[in-house]
């Protein structure tokens, strides 16, 4: 009796009770708004819990006090339940004023329209430019030609090393001129067995799908075409067929250097394993360094290697501000945006090297001072964006790869029928 | 039949529990039963609900996860609902013995029932894990390399199976109160008259207690088929949707891919599948459920 129905139950309660708060609450808010000194009341939430948040509190209060007649409500929301709670809320016409989004998402919320287009707000905004921001970022934050979000931080993809292994082992730090073959042949002599067992890795090629596209851009190919409408010839190319069998060789058989999925899952993960010292190297986000910074692993970081032709590529994970295209205050939610996306906020949370400024002359004086982040900030330059960035269908893409790709390193299926797969079903679901 | 003012007191007394049922209950289900015709996002509000007629349904019967998931739901329910009834039924006659100490060993077989499923699936999650966990490390003792469980998908099933005797402590419950109902003349009775112990089971035990056993089949099979949260939490579907329950696809269109109401038409479908094993077992009790001072009717 329980499971099934509870979904349906809370839906509809949400929904049952969202119709009657609207329909008998509706007028006495309107009326009330325009009651003169009746203060606007707004709310913003982010994902994750109160204490890593302790920043978006202290904006949210010094907003109130420098707007008296707007109140700003801080609701953060965790993270496991982020999606799904924005989304009923969203339909229950009660989601916050201004909320966060993850790069995967961007074009999803666009598409269901929910998210309300700046340049109207920004157009009319003399104050405020959007060139103190990065242009990646902001690039990445445009869909279809208006802007949608922005920023509130960013964690550009880049190389980690374990610096203990390198050391025990003997060798030199990964060198920002390597190749992708360099960082194999080295990985080589750091994965160490015990009998057939093997205890300690030279990289994590994993199943995450954002280091297989740096891969893949590196060796000349991708999983779809450049604006996302076609996955036969890409994701299936000749090219990418040769990069995944190489890729996948990686955790496979007997020249491996990296845990298998299934051993990185169960080892705790690509993290753990690094802090560990069980793993020397992996690509990986800029968040890695709150868990990193725990434990008392030495790391560093490095350029993510080029391919043979020396193309280097990274990605930018970044979250982005968006205004609810359907609240009732969005001029004010606009103020809000500026204010937890501007330059003091991006000063106050990378205050202690927790993130990167989204704003060109706070990461200047970032880049100035830092050593150990100094690759990171540039793998910047040689950021792409990946297919979730460049279609609607993006996540189909995303869902028939990761699909393949899981096959593939089960062992179930081989790459070039696996990926054939993928690439004919994606396209029969675009058309 | 006219209605005395009696009535009205009465509905008067269950009206907390009626409006409880209207709103959270039937409401819920007609308004699903609509979403099965519709097509909805969730995101964009109730006015973007759009009427799709049969729409959902025949692309619920051309989709090949809802019959993987039926799959796994299936082999899911069919091994587990009678293994899960034989094993908490003969752990039942343990506990019903009388000896010293009885009381903790019940304590002990309920105990795993009120833990919470999510935190049971999280410790289980480390039990089964390959490289650390106590169970590989058991198996390792007897010379046995054991498998990646829940990361092998020829195993991910299984090994949720095998967990779940583990909170079967409810259905121990059930049958205990059962066993303590019996007669003990009964038994004394069959005894004198040379009956062992096993034909004392088969003869007086089994056909006395069969409400029970009839009881606990029906809710063994309406949990069996929605079985979620462990599958949720620990595989979430995979390896390779090897443990895509039903609920689990059925939530996943619902609140991953936001199609409302594919989703609805999918719990529908599951809720007549549920209708026709239920009504199966009930049509079927005439058959082997006895109830005590129903003998004239043979």
């Amino acid at each position: 009796m329980k499971k099934n129905w509870k979904w349906s139950t809370m839906l509809s309660m949400v929904i049952i009770a969202a119709l009657a708060l609207s329909a008998c609450g509706g007028k006495s808010g309107d009326s009330g708004n325009e009651a003169a000194g009746e203060k606007v009341n707004l709310t913003f939430t982010v994902w994750g819990d109160v204490n890593a948040s302790a920043n978006e509190q202290k904006l949210a209060d010094e907003f109130n006090k420098a707007h008296p007649d707007i109140q700003v409500k801080f609701e953060p929301i965790p993270s496991e339940g982020y999606g799904t709670k924005l989304t009923t809320s969203l339909a229950a016409g009660q989601a916050p004023d201004v909320f966060l989004i993850g790069e995967g998402d961007y074009f999803k919320y666009v598409e269901k329209g929910v998210v309300e287009p700046l340049d109207d707000y920004l157009s009319k905004d003399s104050d405020f430019s959007l060139d103190i921001f990065q242009k990646d970022l902001i690039d990445n934050m445009n869909i279809n030609g208006k802007q949608y979000y922005l920023p509130k931080d960013f964690n550009p993809l880049a190389l980690w090393y374990n610096k203990r292994m390198f050391d025990e082992a003997g060798l030199e730090y990964p060198s920002n001129d390597w190749t992708w073959d360099q960082l194999i042949e080295t990985s080589k002599k750091l994965t160490k067995k015990e009998g057939n067992k093997y205890t300690e890795f030279g990289f994590n090629a994993g199943k995450w799908e954002y280091p297989i596209y740096t891969y893949l851009w590196d060796h000349g190919t991708d999983i779809a075409n450049e604006d996302g409408t076609q996955a036969e010839g890409f994701m299936n190319g000749e090219k990418t067929v040769a990069a995944i069998e190489k890729y996948v060789a990686l955790s496979q058989g007997e020249d491996r250097v990296s845990p298998t999925p299934q051993d990185a899952e169960t080892l705790g993960g690509d993290s753990s394993m690094f802090m560990t010292d069980k793993l020397a190297m992996m690509v990986t986000g800029r968040w890695v360094k709150t868990d990193l910074d725990k434990s008392d692993v030495e790391y560093g970081s490095a350029l993510i290697p080029t391919g043979e032709d020396g193309t280097r590529t990274s990605i930018i994970a970044s979250a982005g501000w968006a205004i609810n295209a359907n609240g009732k205050h969005k001029q004010e939610a606009y103020e809000l945006l500026k204010w937890l996306s501007g330059t003091e906020a991006q000063k106050l949370r990378s205050e202690n090297g927790k993130v990167l400024p989204a704003t060109v002359t706070e990461l200047e004086e970032v880049k100035a001072n830092e050593v150990a982040d100094k690759p990171v900030i540039e793998m910047m330059d040689y950021a792409k964006k990946p297919v979730t960035l460049r279609s609607t269908h993006g996540p189909i893409f995303v869902e028939e790869f990761t699909k393949a790709m899981e096959k593939i390193l089960l062992k179930q299926q081989d790459v070039k029928g696996a990926l054939d797969e993928a690439a004919k079903n994606v396209d029969s679901k675009i058309k | 039949m006219r209605k005395s003012k009696s009535d009205w007191a009465g509905y008067l007394y269950i009206m907390p529990w009626l409006l409880g049922l209207l709103l959270f209950t039937i409401g819920p289900m007609l308004f699903s039963l609509l979403l099965a015709f519709s097509k909805w996002d969730i995101i964009t509000g109730v006015q973007s609900i759009e009427w799709v007629g049969l729409d959902n349904f025949k692309a619920i019967f051309h989709d090949e996860l809802f019959y993987q998931s039926l799959k796994v739901t299936f082999i899911f329910a069919l091994i587990s609902v009678p293994l899960y009834q034989i094993v908490s039924l003969l752990i039942a006659v343990l506990l019903n013995m009388r000896s010293r100490g009885m009381n903790v060993f019940r304590l002990i077989y309920f105990m795993p029932s009120v833990i919470p499923a999510v935190a049971v699936s999280m410790m289980w999650v480390m039990i089964f894990n390959p490289e650390y966990g106590i169970l590989n490390k058991a198996l390792g003792w007897f010379g046995i390399q054991g498998p990646a469980w829940l990361q092998d998908p020829s195993y991910a099933l299984g090994a949720l199976i095998v967990m779940g005797i583990w909170g079967v402590g409810n259905t121990i419950i059930i049958y205990l109160s059962g066993l303590q109902s019996v007669p003990e003349d009964m038994h004394e009775a069959a005894e004198l008259d040379g009956a062992g112990r096993i034909r004392r089971f088969f003869s007086i035990t089994l056909p006395m207690i069969s409400p029970t056993v009839f009881f606990n089949l029906i809710m063994g099979i309406i949990g069996g088929f929605q079985y979620f949260t462990q599958a949720f939490v620990m595989t979430n579907g995979g390896p390779l949707n090897s443990t895509l329950f039903y609920n689990l696809y059925l939530y996943n269109k619902a609140f991953q891919d936001y199609e409302m109401g594919y989703a609805s038409a999918l719990s529908w479908i599951l809720f007549v599948i549920i209708l026709v094993f239920t009504l199966i077992v009930i049509r079927s009790s005439s058959m082997w459920v006895y109830y005590q001072g129903d003998d004239d009717k043979d």
